[in-house]
């Protein structure tokens, strides 16, 4: 069995949304938009949310090409983010909705 | 309750973590800073530039394994500061930096000596804070600490204006620090499922290698476990040097772009490649495409981002080298591979590479040699970047992790000196060998202040060949032998120029026993230079040319312009 070459294809969807639960919502921001733009994410579109008690929501659209799943374990290290989640949804756009679990 | 300032907190909290040195230049912004420290046990060195102090704190963590501290003042010291801070990103070395800031009434007005040390440290640290008020530095100490040693090490950037150092408040407990949320900071052990697809892919598997690199550090001895169930060879980066010691059994020496051939080759012949703390670096992989490319892979990383970044795995698994490797070997059976055993053995006599002039301690290859011997195994070295360091790799015994220093991710030139002043530090009753170029010992030179106001038993061992030869190999090899940029027309008297700062030194070249010369170096107390004449045409092989795969090695006069 050997280990195909991971090459960078688009899913199906052509684009996700990240869902970040945010400690610090600034440092986040600047720390998404870095992580985004130092390997050439296409960003579609970015909302920063307001949340309890200094923590925030940011909901990230960037189109699907294959490499959110290491761009989530990025974000995910990050001390300013307590939460992340990807979704894939047909059509998924950026509405609020309840913050993934800090 | 205790009324503190912020300055006075901070230096609270280096002694809190044991820090006994700290490496900095201070500076308007960082004054209270430094007086705060002054009033505590832990030792101020007076680096003599940023960049030198980073790496000497770099020199002191990766000794120690530890988060150490190196200190800035706001603007130029910490742009100075800049590239130590990537370099131990890229080489997971813990580090708490700690700059000086305007005040904040002042940010954001382009004050004198005012830069965005958050916007310029976000893409180069693990994580960066700028603290608002003295009262949170309780908690942003504490998580710098801890996120810099947590998961996957790293340098944590921690910007503090010049009145929150003053500024006072009531200091009531130390808190618990909060860590990212990722399996990155708190690394349990891979699932049970996980584990026993790796077991089963193990147990099937007919030539495996395990590719080892700095991630697994203190796991030696589950490697040499695993690879004595799989009967396989082990294979390091030169990130991994020293995981096992020289003449294991199971050591097959250092892959990539100057490796052992035979071990590049091993990789092409595998058929399950284990890769522990290791992240498919391409002076490592050489082309990734045909890196071991009849191979399944089982990645053991603590940092998740790093599974399929550069290479797909059958199994990815995420924790700690020794706790997954831990709960792995239990699963894995005991079996004999002879076949493989007869082709590595083969692949040995078909790709032998002896490092020429071992027994002449004038040559560059010797004197690495003689001073490894002299020095014995306990010894630590400090390489800067280039041919001497590629040499320090394939030449010097290295008998345990943190013993060779080396900035691997990053490459920055300039590193050796103050690592190795940092290493000394950690442990002055060491010799600590520095084994640089005359290219790099010139980017740091002024750090020859440092080491002899110290008196640390720092041995530079200088190969001195007037040219910046890694460069001048590639132009040899690649550009058609021209060589631009890559010569020093000025080449100055480092045996004068060490002892002006009051370090003893020594010329090499004319001495008749160039091997007792060297032993009296080494043996006598504090810092001393020893300086080897090197041709600027002698190169440094085998070598993998950029972008060619691993068994595509230049050898040695194989090649049209090696020697043109």
């Amino acid at each position: 069995m050997t280990t195909p070459i991971r090459e960078n294809t688009a899913s199906e969807s052509p684009r996700a949304e990240l869902e970040l639960a945010t400690r610090d919502a600034l440092g986040a921001l600047r720390h998404v938009a870095a992580c985004l733009a130092r390997r050439s994410h296409e960003l579609l579109g970015l909302s920063c949310l307001p949340g309890p008690a200094g923590q925030g929501r940011l909901l990230v659209a960037v189109a699907d090409d294959g490499r959110l799943e290491r761009l989530l374990a990025e974000l995910r290290a990050l001390p300013e983010v307590c939460g992340a989640q990807l979704s894939r949804a047909a059509g998924a756009a950026l509405v609020p909705a309840a913050p993934v679990a800090a | 309750m205790t009324r503190t300032t912020g300055a006075r907190l901070i230096a609270d909290s280096l002694v809190r973590h044991g820090i006994k040195a700290v490496a900095g230049i201070p500076g308007g912004a960082n004054l209270p800073l430094f007086d705060a420290i002054s009033q505590t046990p832990t030792r101020i060195v007076l680096a003599r530039h940023e960049q030198g102090a980073g790496f000497i704190a770099q020199g002191m963590a990766r000794v120690t394994g530890q988060a150490q501290v190196c200190l800035a003042t706001s603007g130029p010291g910490v742009m100075n500061l800049l590239t130590a801070i990537a370099d131990a990103k890229a080489d997971s070395v813990p580090l708490v930096c700690l700059a000086g800031q305007v005040p904040r009434a002042l940010m954001g007005t382009d004050a004198f000596q005012e830069v965005d040390v958050y916007g310029l440290t976000i893409p180069i640290a693990k994580h960066n804070v700028l603290a608002r008020r003295a009262a949170d530095l309780p908690r942003i100490m504490e998580e710098a600490f801890a996120i810099a040693v947590s998961g996957r090490p790293g340098p944590v950037v921690v910007d503090v204006p010049r009145d929150v150092q003053t500024e006072e408040f009531d200091f009531t407990s130390w808190p618990a620090p909060r860590l990212g949320s990722g399996p990155a900071e708190s690394p349990g052990t891979p699932g049970p499922a996980d584990l026993a697809f790796a077991a089963s892919l193990l147990a099937r598997c007919e030539r495996p290698v395990l590719y080892c690199g700095g991630g697994a550090r203190g796991a030696g001895a589950e490697i040499a476990v695993l690879a004595e169930l799989l009967d396989a060879p082990v294979v390091t980066t030169l990130m991994g040097l020293g995981l096992l010691p020289p003449g294991h059994p199971r050591l097959a020496g250092m892959i990539g772009m100057h490796g052992a051939p035979a071990a590049n080759h091993l990789l092409t012949r595998c058929d399950m490649l284990v890769a522990v703390g290791a992240r498919f670096d391409d002076r490592a992989t050489g082309d990734a495409k045909r890196f071991c490319p009849g191979a399944s892979v089982i990645h053991i990383d603590i940092d998740p981002s790093e599974h399929g970044k550069n290479r797909a795995a059958h199994v990815p698994l995420a924790g700690d080298a020794v706790r997954t490797l831990g709960a792995l070997i239990p699963l894995v059976p005991a079996r004999a591979r002879p076949a493989w055993t007869a082709i590595r053995a083969s692949l040995g006599l078909a790709h032998p590479y002896a490092l020429p002039g071992l027994d002449d301690p004038k040559s560059p290859y010797g004197v690495l040699a003689a001073a490894a011997e002299i020095l014995g195994p306990e010894a630590v070295v400090a390489t800067d970047v280039g041919q001497n360091q590629m040499r320090a790799a394939q030449a010097w015994p290295c008998h345990a992790p943190g013993k060779f220093l080396t900035s691997g991710g990053l490459g920055t030139m300039g590193f050796g000196l103050p690592a190795a002043i940092g290493a000394a530090l950690a442990d002055p009753s060491q010799p600590v060998a520095c084994v640089t170029g005359d290219g790099g010992l010139l980017m740091n030179v002024q750090e020859l202040a440092t080491l002899a106001e110290l008196g640390l038993p720092v041995k530079i061992l200088l190969m001195d060949n007037g040219v910046l030869g890694l460069v001048r190999q590639q132009q040899a090899l690649f550009v058609g032998g021209r060589y631009t940029a890559s010569t020093f027309a000025a080449r100055p008297d480092f045996v004068a120029l060490a002892a002006s700062f009051g370090i003893a030194a020594i010329d090499l070249e004319p001495c008749r026993d160039a091997r007792a010369a060297l032993a009296a170096v080494l043996a006598a107390p504090g810092p001393a230079l020893a300086r080897i004449p090197v041709d600027p045409d002698a190169h440094v092989y085998p070598m993998v040319p950029p972008g060619a795969a691993n068994h595509e090695m230049i050898l040695e006069k194989r090649h049209d312009h090696a020697h043109s």
